[in-house]
């Protein structure tokens, strides 16, 4: 009898301990203090990606008012790369298609290569990547912005004579929460971090 | 006497292991390198943006300029299994006879085998011919 409560017990701490898993809030955070009456109170103030507003291959602006509440993952590729990008479509299409249809995950492909990537030749790489999925946009912007807007996400993007297609990027990809705080980072090269990806975008939409 | 004798020996098989893995497999390596990202780590391609290698029609008609497709890559529209592929595929000119060599053989071997295992001297002549 005392051996079955104490099974019990253990069942019950296990799925509770489970259902606790949270993700970190990453980034340089601000703490702002104030008087309130005779007590100093302070504010924690997360990092945040900043704004952007791109062209997407739908020839639709998207903005970061465009994900507001929406989980969202991000990665920055160009549809000429010869290295990674291959690899990371590959993977970003696993993730897209098990939430196909649902609204509240929005996934963006930021193109690092304003010079080639128009929004023609991202509506025909979309195309040829079969992609069915509504809420994935592939954007492009100036170089330069891109560039900037990749360290705000905390990843590298930059010009490289000597690399393959001349740029080079991060391979990442992104996970955001609807308040674009940024929770997690995948190596979007390795086919074993699609799951983990998943897991966390149920995650978080189940977050409250 | 017997003790030093058994030492050399140990030493020596120690050195032989050591100077090289046997169990590399460098055509492996390189189509893992050159080729995975697009055509995907068993030749299956993705989806209508590269190409697949395995049972791809367009690679077994053209296995005769095989060399000369991986050295200078491909720019234009292919059609592979009724299909139509416009990606460029990129030239791979750091690669040796000895590379290319190797990475047709993995795929003849490994992927598709349709593909005829190839020599280096064969390689080596098609490499000429491309120029």
């Amino acid at each position: 009898m005392l051996r079955i409560l104490f099974i019990s017990l253990l069942v019950i701490l296990v799925s509770c301990a489970k259902d606790k898993r949270t993700l970190p809030i990453l980034g340089q955070h601000e703490y702002n203090s104030r008087t309130e009456g005779v007590s100093v109170v302070t504010d924690t103030v997360f990092y945040k990606v900043p704004d952007f507003k791109y062209e997407s291959h739908r020839s639709k602006m998207v903005s970061k008012k465009n994900i507001d509440g929406k989980i969202t993952i991000a990665d920055f590729f160009f549809t000429t790369c010869p290295t990674i990008c291959p690899v990371m479509s590959r993977n970003m299409k696993k993730i897209s298609e098990e939430f196909a249809g649902n609204s509240n995950v929005a996934i963006l492909s930021f193109s690092i290569d304003a010079l080639h990537d128009s929004v023609p030749v991202l509506k025909n790489y979309a195309e040829k990547l079969n992609v069915e999925n509504e809420n994935w946009h592939f954007m492009i912007c100036e170089k330069k912005k891109t560039f900037e807007l990749a360290k705000g996400f905390m990843i590298s993007a930059a010009e490289d004579k000597n690399a393959p297609g001349g740029l080079i990027h991060s391979g990442a990809f992104i996970l955001l929460d609807g308040q674009q705080r940024i929770r997690a980072y995948y190596d979007g090269t390795k086919e074993e971090d699609v799951q983990k990806a998943i897991d966390d975008i149920r995650l978080l939409l189940n977050e409250d | 006497m017997r003790i030093s004798v058994l030492v050399v020996v140990i030493a020596i098989i120690f050195m032989v292991n050591g100077c090289g893995d046997s169990n590399r497999d460098y055509g492996s390596e390189l189509y893992t390198k050159h080729c995975a990202n697009c055509h995907g780590i068993e030749g299956q391609g993705l989806q209508d943006l590269y190409p697949p290698i395995k049972g791809a029609d367009y690679l077994i008609e053209n296995q005769a300029d095989l060399v000369c497709l991986m050295r200078y890559g491909i720019d234009g529209e292919i059609l592979v299994n009724g299909k139509k592929y416009d990606q460029k595929m990129p030239s791979l000119p750091n690669l040796s006879d000895v590379d290319l060599t190797n990475i047709i053989n993995y795929i003849a071997k490994n992927i598709e085998p349709q593909l005829k295992q190839v020599s280096l001297k064969e390689v080596k002549e098609k490499s000429y011919d491309c120029k």
